[in-house]
C-alpha cells in the first residue's frame, strides 16, 4: 500500500472513532490480589540517557537514604544505585563474577552490605560503595566442608546486633551462623529428607514480625519456606505448591518473595511474585494465579500472565512500591510496580 | 493537512505504546494425553485462576477463539478426541493453546518384549510401553530412553482380533537431544517385513512435542508383530549435538 493511501485511510478510520475512546483510555492492567494490587510503571527508567548493561540481576536492598542498590553478576557494574523515581545514580564494582546475595545491615551513616559470590565461593562485608571490608572463606572450622568448591553461598541475613547467617544454597545446603565477632558459632540445615534439611536454600531472612524473631529460609526445590529459631532449631514449614521461591523479604506485616518459575520442576521463562500475610498465608500473587486454599492447604500456584521471566528478588520501598529484578530475562533492569488503590 | 498528519502520527505512536498487551500464560491441564473408552472415561480439568479470565476450548481440532465453548467445570471424556484450550482476558493477549489428546484404548496385547533401554531411563521396563499410561513433556517418567538402536518391540496381540493400525507414542525434545526416529519397520511372526516407514531428517529446531506415529497395517489377524525402530545415529549439523547419536524416548505402543 502506498504511504499516501495509507494516511488517507487512517484519517477516515480516525474520524469514525469517538474521540474519547482513542488513544488515552487504555486502562493499565492490575496485578495481584486482595489488598496487595499493583500497576506496572513500565517507563520508570525511561528518563535515563543510557542504561547500564547487566547480565543477571540478582538481589536488591533499600538504603536509609531511600535509594535502591541492585547487585548483578556483571563485572562491568556489579552494583547499580537507583532512585525510587528511576534515575540511575551510579554504577560501580567489578569484583564479583558470581555476585548473588545482597543484604544491608547497620544504621544510617554506618550501613554496610553483605555480598555472596557463587563463583568465588566467598562472602564479603562491603561499604555501600562496594569496597570490601571483610572476606569469609568456606567454613573449614565447621568440619562439614573439605574444600572451597562445595561452598556456594547464595544469601545472608544479619541481626541488629551483628550476627550473620549465610545460606549455602547452591552448595552443601548448610546455614552457617557467625557471631558479631565474625567467628563461627553454629551450623545447621544441610542435605537430607527430614523437615530440618534443605534443598536449594536460596535465601534467608530474619523474621521480626513477632516478639521472638525467627529465621525464614528458602527450600526452593521443595517449593517452601522453613522457619527456624535463631539457634538453628527447625520449627515449621510453609508449603507453597508450584512456587519455586527465591529469598523471603519481610516488609511490615507481610512476606514478599520472587518466584523464579512455576511448578516444582520449573518451567522456563515463567515466574511471579508472592505475598504472604502475618500468618504466612498466601494472599496475593502479582503475575500469578489467584491464591486459593482448600482448608489449610494452599492450591498450586502458577504464572497467569507473561509479565516476568525468572524473577529473582523483590524489594519494597517506603511507599509500598515493588521492584522486581530478574535472572536470565534478556538483561533487563528491575521493573517497578506502584500500589493500586 | 500537515497538522492532520502530525495528529495521525501522534495517535499512531501513542496507540502502539498504549495498546501493547501482555500475553496470558496457558491454562493448566491435568492431562496431556490419555487413553479413553466408555468403560474407562477420563476427567479433563482445566485451571486458570484469574479474575475476569475465561478458558475457551474446541473439540474439532481448531484453535479456540472468543466464540468457542467456555470451560466451566471438568469435562467427562468418553471417546477419543483432541481438546484445545486457551485463556482469554480483555486486558491481555490470549494465551498459547494447550492440547489434551484422548486416544482409543488399544486392543488386547497378550505378551510383549522390548529391547533393554539405557539403564538411566528404564522406568518399569517393557511394561512401560503397554500400561496405558503416557508420559508428559518431562522425559524422566513413563518413558523408555534409548541412545542406541535398533530398538525392538515384539508383542503378541490377541489373534482373534483384526488389526488395522499400530500407534507408537514418543517424545520430541531436541534441546535434550531427543529426536524422532530415523526408521520404523514392522515384521510379522515369520520375520517377514510388512511395512517400513522412513522419517525425514529435521532441518531446523522444532518445539518440544509429544508425537504419535500411526502405521496403517493390512487388516488381518496377527499372532505376533515386531517393531524395529532405528534412532538417528548422527544428530544433524544445525544442532549443538551434531554428529552424536540422538536419543529416542518412547512411552506407549498400542494397536487398533
Amino acid at each position: 500500500m502506498h504511504r499516501r493511501t495509507f494516511l488517507a485511510q487512517s484519517t477516515t478510520i480516525l474520524a469514525s472513532l469517538p474521540f474519547t475512546s482513542f488513544p488515552f483510555d487504555m486502562a493499565k492492567p492490575v496485578f495481584g490480589h486482595q489488598n496487595k494490587k499493583y500497576t506496572w510503571d513500565k517507563d520508570w527508567l525511561d528518563g535515563n540517557p543510557t542504561l547500564p548493561g547487566v547480565k543477571d540481576c540478582h538481589e536488591m536492598v533499600f538504603t536509609a537514604n531511600k535509594e535502591i542498590i541492585l547487585l548483578t553478576n556483571d563485572t562491568r557494574n556489579n552494583f547499580i544505585r537507583m532512585s525510587k523515581s528511576g534515575k540511575i545514580l551510579s554504577t560501580y564494582g567489578n569484583e564479583f563474577p558470581g555476585g548473588h546475595g545482597l543484604t544491608i545491615g547497620g544504621v544510617k551513616g554506618d550501613e554496610f552490605l553483605l555480598v555472596t559470590d557463587t563463583e568465588r565461593h566467598q562472602f564479603y562485608k562491603t561499604t555501600l560503595d562496594g569496597k570490601i571490608i571483610q572476606t569469609w572463606n568456606y567454613p573449614q572450622e565447621s568440619e562439614k566442608y573439605q574444600n572451597k568448591a562445595s561452598f556456594v553461598p547464595t544469601e545472608t541475613a544479619v541481626t541488629k546486633d551483628g550476627n550473620i547467617y549465610v545460606a549455602d544454597g547452591y552448595g552443601a545446603q548448610y546455614i552457617i551462623h557467625y557471631g558479631a565477632d565474625g567467628k563461627l558459632k553454629n551450623i545447621f540445615g544441610g542435605q537430607g529428607a527430614e523437615p530440618k534439611h534443605l534443598d536449594n536454600a536460596h535465601g534467608i531472612c530474619i523474621d521480626s514480625r513477632r516478639e521472638t524473631p525467627t529465621l525464614i529460609i528458602t527450600d526452593r526445590n521443595r517449593c517452601c519456606f522453613k522457619k527456624y529459631s535463631l539457634d538453628g532449631t527447625y520449627l515449621e514449614t510453609i508449603t507453597l505448591p508450584g512456587a519455586n521461591v527465591c529469598r523471603p523479604v519481610i516488609n511490615g506485616d507481610y512476606l514478599f518473595a520472587a518466584v523464579l518459575t512455576s511448578g516444582s520442576t520449573g518451567n522456563a521463562e515463567t515466574g511471579f511474585v508472592i505475598i504472604l500475610d502475618q500468618d504466612n498465608k498466601l494472599i496475593s500473587a502479582p503475575g500469578g494465579a489467584t491464591p486459593t486454599y482448600d482448608g489449610t492447604v494452599c492450591k498450586e500456584s502458577y504464572q497467569t500472565v507473561k509479565l516476568f521471566k525468572h524473577p529473582h528478588d523483590v524489594l519494597v520501598d517506603d511507599e509500598g512500591s515493588l521492584y522486581v529484578c530478574q535472572w536470565n530475562s534478556g538483561q533487563v533492569l528491575p521493573y517497578k510496580f506502584t500500589p493500586y488503590v | 493537512m500537515s497538522r492532520w498528519l502530525i495528529w495521525i502520527l501522534f495517535c499512531g505512536l501513542s496507540n502502539v505504546s498504549f495498546t501493547q498487551k501482555i500475553q496470558l500464560s496457558p491454562p493448566k491441564t491435568n492431562v496431556q494425553m490419555a487413553m479413553v473408552s466408555k468403560a474407562h472415561p477420563q476427567n479433563l480439568v482445566l485451571d486458570f485462576r484469574m479474575d475476569g479470565a475465561t478458558i475457551r476450548y474446541t473439540l474439532d481440532g481448531n484453535e479456540p477463539t472468543l466464540k468457542s465453548m467456555r470451560y466451566k467445570s471438568p469435562l467427562n471424556i468418553i471417546k477419543p478426541c483432541i481438546i484445545k484450550a486457551k485463556a482469554f482476558h480483555q486486558d491481555f493477549d490470549p494465551s498459547e493453546t494447550v492440547t489434551a489428546t484422548f486416544v482409543s484404548t488399544g486392543k488386547k496385547i497378550l505378551n510383549y518384549n522390548v529391547s533393554e533401554p539405557n539403564p538411566k531411563y528404564a522406568d518399569e521396563g517393557s511394561k512401560t510401553l503397554f500400561d496405558g499410561q503416557f508420559g508428559n513433556m518431562s522425559y524422566t517418567k513413563n518413558y523408555l530412553g534409548y541412545d542406541k538402536g535398533p530398538v525392538e518391540i515384539t508383542f503378541q496381540p490377541d489373534s482373534h482380533q483384526f488389526i488395522t493400525t499400530i500407534h507408537i507414542s514418543h517424545l520430541i525434545n531436541q534441546g535434550a537431544w531427543i529426536f524422532s526416529p530415523y526408521k520404523i519397520s514392522v515384521f510379522d511372526e515369520n520375520n517377514k517385513l510388512l511395512i517400513q516407514k522412513n522419517f525425514e531428517e529435521s532441518t531446523q529446531k522444532s518445539a518440544s512435542n509429544h508425537s504419535i506415529n500411526t502405521i496403517n497395517m493390512p487388516k488381518k489377524q496377527y499372532n505376533q508383530l515386531k517393531l524395529v525402530i532405528e534412532p538417528i545415529s548422527s544428530i544433524p549439523d544445525w544442532h549443538d549435538g551434531r554428529g552424536h547419536p540422538a536419543w529416542f524416548f518412547v512411552d506407549e505402543v498400542w494397536v487398533e
